[in-house]
């Protein structure tokens, strides 16, 4: 295999990394995760240890390793930890953060990159502490995203394949991560430690058995726990974590649900959902929080935020380091329901299975603003929902919070049908 | 009138001991798989009572009763009153009772070696292993690894079922015995070992006419040169040479010898048949002890963590064509031996008695494996065939080694018996399903298959994923991640399911 000399983006065309010129960038971002952890305080029955988790979101916890920010689910954090690192995942869903992105890149970009670039250049930022980044090639705004990133500190480029059908994709991505593994061993100076990577992708397995077993439990009770509450625990996991002590956090959780399940349920049946579409990422919980108000809850999600990105484990029954590079990238790309890929029939798969496991009444879908991909998506989904007779919501809204009132009138009619069928 | 009763006595324990029950009952249940209870209570009941009647009427005929007394063995009853409950039985706590009773056989199995002991004259007793009779053998394994099941995973349980069957294979020819005359038997013959079973360019034929009950032939191969000769020897490509050899001229003439050679031979084979259609490729993946000598040199890759070659679509069929060929090329000079003059040469060239046996590679690794390096079988001589053999022992060894260190379990594609029961891997009673809709395509499945064959990852319509070359090792259910979504069923039943475990 060739080795990369340079880095992928080693062209004479460097520009100086730059900051924002608004002074009070940082204190609005701050602002709006202290507005959304005070509305979730007021939430009824949560886990006594949830501040745990909150804290590990809010204040990133610090550790003497160096830190790898990753902008997506598909990226196998379990390499990097092997590396001696931590990874960190970094994709921002602060609403505050978009318009300071907006002052170096235009506004009809999907507001995801806007804040990820925002959050760059506010100084102090999580981002501004990583050593390098790793981006997959997911979109194009991610593509490009890649290469803004790349005047501010070192970054990786993981080129997936456009199709996940086909064994040469797979031996494709398993050469694309020895390469990640090349990359990672230059910038951090370290070796990769074969029974660290072992050990982590033990522990990301526990990591979906506790996710699972969660899931199923709200599947049967979706009032114990919020669907809010259950997005920061998740998400809390990508936040640089040791997972074994976020899993042995995640195992309190489960006792705690166990024993709530002992409690006679309300009489009041809340409409049951599944969540789909675009990623709901920390502190933009204003989709969960309207849908959550309005009598219905969700029981069951296909984000790469939510439950799914914890759904796939990684297996294999070989021990060599190529045959778990292998493993990860059947995790990661062939297992993966994201929309950059050419077909979308697992993610279709999956909901199907999971309204019919949950016995859901609808689906809603989480479409972002400016993201073309899930926009051309939607076609086959709502024609695969009505030829099902789901009924389905498309709820198409960016970070800002201005349309909340809106969302919330179309969400309540939306019950309304559902009430009346 | 006693005479009556023990005719029919006998004929009773004929008719359950027959395989064609299982068949019969096996084939009811398929086709009413889908129904009530009651309806296929009924249906099962009224084909059992046919097949009774005719088996009765059958039997009046001598030459056919003696067929179907060649077929029956002791592995019928065993399935019928151990592994049929154990596979369809609930799992709850009445499940208890079933392992009591297995646990039962057990202790009369400890009794009946125990008993075995006590008839040796006192002056010579001493230790023999395990001096019992194969009924008794045979239903005490499979209690065994009845009661084991509920506490293994499944990968451990097939790891004690290869085990087990692996030292059953190997070493049962010398640690199961009969009885103390059994025993003794072994050793006089192993006294001539050098011009016996082992040496490679002589051999004598094992079976006998007598209709001993000491040989039952599995589906797989469990090699008849493993030393000692067992209970469980011979494979049913030694059948089919058997068949091949035979000398019509005389079977027509009415001789009795050739007579009862051909009925044993039909009704083994009969029996294979049969086996392969309810377990199909099953006994590859679990039992063949030929496959568990492979997997020690697939072990050894792994553990010196090189890669194995994912075979092409053509390179599996070459092996296929080639395994066939080749083993039309061996049984094809079984068809010659009976024309042998007598200085045993046919055209000016020496055929072995086995002939397909001498280039198995199986003859060369069993006996190392059950008795030591030093029952290496020597090179076949330059007389036979022209030398052909002398050159094909040693590149089928190699060819042998190489599949399995390079491929996983490349070279099940090569092996003849297992493209025979592979005929039933699709429309037989074993079945593997899956839910496409719980698929989510991460194809773990073709990864850890031994045989990379990729159907079940590819299939998102049809819920039947049995494929030809399916060895039904479980192993895609085992390792998949995503809960219920693989599933194995036997007779329209579910047994087994994939289930996620952290």
């Amino acid at each position: 295999m060739d080795k990369i000399t340079g880095t992928q983006f080693s062209g004479p065309y460097g520009v100086p990394p730059r900051q924002t010129t608004n002074a009070n960038a940082s204190k609005r971002i701050e602002a709006v995760i202290q507005d959304q952890l005070k509305k979730l305080s007021h939430l009824r029955n949560r886990p006594p240890n949830i501040h745990y988790f909150e804290n590990l979101l809010t204040s990133h916890p610090s550790c003497n390793r160096p830190k790898v920010g990753i902008y997506c689910n598909m990226i196998p954090y379990e390499l990097i930890n092997a590396f001696g690192a931590r990874a960190i995942r970094l994709g921002c869903g602060n609403p505050a953060a978009v318009p300071v992105g907006e002052e170096i890149i235009t506004g009809d970009v999907c507001p995801l990159v806007k804040g990820s670039i925002g959050m760059m250049l506010c100084p102090g930022s999580l981002s501004s502490e990583c050593d390098c980044f790793v981006l997959p090639t997911s979109c194009d705004a991610k593509k490009k995203l890649g290469e803004i990133l790349s005047d501010y500190k070192p970054v990786f480029m993981l080129n997936l394949p456009a199709e996940q059908n086909s064994y040469l994709y797979l031996d494709q991505t398993a050469k694309e991560l020895e390469r990640l593994s090349d990359f990672l061993g230059r910038t951090l100076g370290h070796k990769m430690d074969k029974s660290l990577l072992r050990e982590e992708m033990r522990l990301a397995n526990k990591r979906s058995s506790l996710i699972r077993e969660i899931s199923k439990l709200r599947i049967e009770r979706p009032d114990i726990l919020s669907i809010r509450d259950l997005f920061i625990i998740i998400q809390s996991s990508y936040a640089g974590v040791p997972l074994d002590e976020w899993n042995a956090e995640m195992q309190m959780i489960h006792e705690w649900y166990s024993k709530e399940m002992q409690t006679p349920a309300g009489k009041r049946k809340k409409i049951r959902l599944v969540l789909t579409g675009a990623p709901i990422i920390w502190p933009n919980f204003k989709v969960l929080a309207v849908i959550e108000e309005s009598d219905s809850v969700i029981v069951a999600d296909t984000l790469c935020t939510g439950m799914q990105s914890c759904n796939d484990p990684s297996a294999g029954d070989e021990s060599s380091v190529k045959y778990m590079l292998r493993s990860l990238a059947m995790k990661y790309i062939f297992g993966s329901i994201c929309p950059c890929f050419i077909s979308q029939s697992t993610k279709l798969n999956r909901l199907m299975d999971l309204v019919k496991e949950t016995s859901s009444r609808g689906v809603v879908n989480h479409a972002l603003r400016l993201c073309q991909l899930c926009d051309l998506e939607n076609y086959r989904l709502h024609q695969i929902l009505k030829k099902n007779n789901i009924p389905l919501l498309d709820v198409r809204t960016d970070y800002s919070l201005e349309d909340t009132e809106q969302l919330r009138i179309r969400v309540e009619a939306f019950l309304e049908t559902l009430y009346g069928a | 009138m006693s005479g009556g009763l023990s005719y029919l006595l006998h004929l009773c324990w004929a008719m359950l001991s027959s395989p064609l029950l299982i068949l019969v009952i096996g084939t009811t249940m398929l086709t009413t798989a889908k129904t009530s209870t009651k309806r296929k209570f009924l249906v099962i009941a009224s084909a059992t009572a046919v097949y009774f009647l005719v088996y009765m009427i059958a039997s009046m005929n001598p030459k056919i009763a003696n067929l179907l007394e060649g077929m029956s063995s002791p592995f019928v009853p065993v399935i019928f009153l151990l592994v049929f409950p154990a596979l369809f039985l609930p799992r709850n706590k009445y499940y208890l009772l079933f392992l009591i009773f297995t646990a039962m056989i057990i202790l009369a199995a400890t009794i009946s070696v125990y008993l075995q002991y006590r008839a040796i004259p006192s002056g010579e007793r001493n230790f023999y292993w395990f001096l019992i009779p194969s009924e008794m053998m045979i239903a005490g394994t499979v209690s065994f690894l009845i009661v084991m099941e509920p506490l293994l995973s499944l990968g451990g349980f097939r790891a004690l079922v290869r085990l087990t069957a692996f030292l059953m294979l190997m070493y049962g020819g010398f640690a199961l015995r009969q009885d103390y005359l059994d025993y003794k038997e072994m050793l006089s013959r192993r006294k001539n070992y050098s011009s016996g079973v082992l040496n490679l360019s002589e051999t004598s034929p094992v079976m006998s006419a007598k209709g001993d009950r000491n040989y039952s032939y599995l589906p797989s191969a469990p090699c008849r040169f493993s030393a000692d000769g067992g209970y469980l020897q011979g494979c049913n490509m030694e059948m089919a040479q058997r068949f091949l050899q035979l000398n019509f001229l005389k079977v027509s003439g009415g001789d009795v010898t050739e007579m009862q050679f051909m009925s044993k031979i039909l009704a083994t084979m009969t029996l294979f048949l049969i086996f392969s259609f309810i377990f199909a490729r099953w006994f590859c993946g679990w039992v063949c002890p030929l496959s568990i000598i492979g997997d020690l040199v697939d072990k050894i890759r792994r553990l010196l963590k090189m890669p194995h070659l994912k075979p092409s679509e053509p390179v599996k069929l070459a092996y296929i064509f080639s395994g066939a060929g080749i083993s039309g090329f061996g049984l094809a000079l079984a068809k010659l031996y009976p024309h042998v003059d007598e200085s045993g040469k046919f055209m000016g060239c020496k055929i072995p008695l086995y002939p397909f046996c001498k280039i198995c590679p199986g003859q060369q690794v069993c006996p190392v494996m059950s008795s030591g390096l030093s029952q290496y079988p020597s090179l076949p001589g330059w007389e036979w065939v022209w030398g052909t053999y002398r050159i094909a022992v040693v590149i089928m060894l190699v060819f042998f080694i190489a599949s399995f260190a390079l491929g996983r379990r490349l070279w099940c594609y090569f092996c003849p018996m297992g493209m025979i029961s592979a005929i039933f891997n699709r429309g037989g009673m074993m079945v593997l399903r899956k839910q496409p809709v719980k698929c989510n395509h991460c194809g773990v499945c073709n990864e850890v298959c031994p045989m990379h064959i990729d159907l079940v990852r590819a299939e998102m319509k049809n819920t039947d994923v049995s494929s030809y070359s399916c060895l039904l090792c479980l192993k895609c259910i085992q390792k998949c991640p995503q809960d219920s979504c693989l599933s194995l069923e036997f007779t329209g039943r579910k047994i087994t399911e994939s289930k996620f475990n952290g």
